[in-house]
């Protein structure tokens, strides 16, 4: 004791730490059944992909086209606050964050004849994922993500609204 | 006497603490990568590395504040620990972006602005308890010198 410096063994003890719980840690992924790969696949394509193999990624065009055609109902995941500055002409919002509260407000109205399109904004934006994730869950078969939605709506110039009331849509 | 013993109280609860936040990240890997993804700060091919790494660090450094061992050490990464995990939580707050913090389960849904001020402040009262106690280990440790001469 008298003899270790203080920073010297907190040193070797925190690298001794990280080493065993690297080793155990690695271990117990390698002999598991749902181990993870040491390096995933993150991308959005990946992301989308359900179990199933599906991908529900859907393009800009073919969200429009099924909107003109009255074959969907978009969803956008976003604040109320986001919805409310802008958001797709016929989005009905239904906040993520807020799910349990705006989804039984608005679930019998949810078609199961129709796709349904979720949104939000950003490459990275995850929102309009976990919101797909949970209505599939749910038992809504046809949800598809329009990945980045509201930006790639906006620079294709198709119609947009603002204002109108969160879960009901405008 | 009393405060060596409240020291030791809140050493073996801030073990039980990350021993308690290592379980459900080591039962569901999956889900803990998703929520280390969440947070948009690692590069895509570390995720899966952390989400396995990072539990069981937690895990370990909990049981040594729990027995006793390797004390500094354990403290030391336990601050480390904290240090990153709140500037996550303060960087995603600030850009406003709502996740699920992953702290201490993966079956939670994302929070709103308000859980995560939240959060953050339950992580600074962690952060300022862990501080106190490598503190209290390195004067502990000069005490103890003195002692010996």
């Amino acid at each position: 004791m008298k003899n270790k410096d203080f920073f010297y063994r907190t040193t070797y003890q925190s690298i001794a730490v990280l080493f065993i719980s690297a080793i155990v840690g690695l271990l117990i992924n390698a002999v598991r059944s749902d181990g993870l790969p040491l390096i995933g696949d993150w991308s959005t394509a990946s992301q989308l992909t359900l179990d199933t193999g599906e991908n529900i990624e859907i393009s800009v065009q073919d969200a429009r086209r099924l909107c003109l055609e009255g074959k969907a109902l978009v969803l956008d995941a976003r604040s109320p606050e986001d919805y409310q500055t802008g958001h797709i002409d016929g989005a009905v919002n239904l906040p993520w964050v807020s799910f349990d509260e705006y989804f039984q407000n608005i679930s019998e109205t949810l078609p199961e004849d129709k796709t349904l399109i979720t949104y939000c904004d950003g490459e990275t934006c995850n929102l309009s994922k976990e919101l797909a994730t949970t209505l599939i869950d749910l038992g809504f078969k046809d949800v598809k993500v329009l990945v980045n939605g509201w930006s790639v709506w906006v620079q294709n110039k198709f119609p947009t609204k603002s204002g109108g009331e969160s879960g009901l849509g405008n | 006497m009393i405060k060596k013993r409240i020291i030791t109280l809140m050493r073996i609860a801030m073990g039980m603490i990350f021993v308690y936040a290592s379980i459900d990240k080591i039962i569901h890997p999956a889900a803990f990568a998703q929520a280390v993804f969440n947070y948009q700060i690692l590069p895509d091919h570390l995720i899966n590395i952390t989400a396995i790494i990072l539990p069981c660090l937690e895990l370990c450094t909990g049981i040594c504040l729990i027995i006793g061992k390797w004390i500094p050490g354990s403290l030391f990464v336990i601050n480390f620990l904290l240090l990153i995990f709140l500037c996550a939580l303060v960087f995603n707050l600030a850009r406003g972006l709502n996740i699920h913090c992953g702290c201490f389960g993966t079956s939670v849904q994302t929070l709103e602005g308000s859980s995560m001020v939240g959060t953050v402040a339950r992580d600074c009262i962690f952060f300022a308890a862990a501080v106190f106690l490598l503190f209290n280990c390195c004067s502990e440790h000069h005490k103890d010198l003195r002692a010996d001469r």
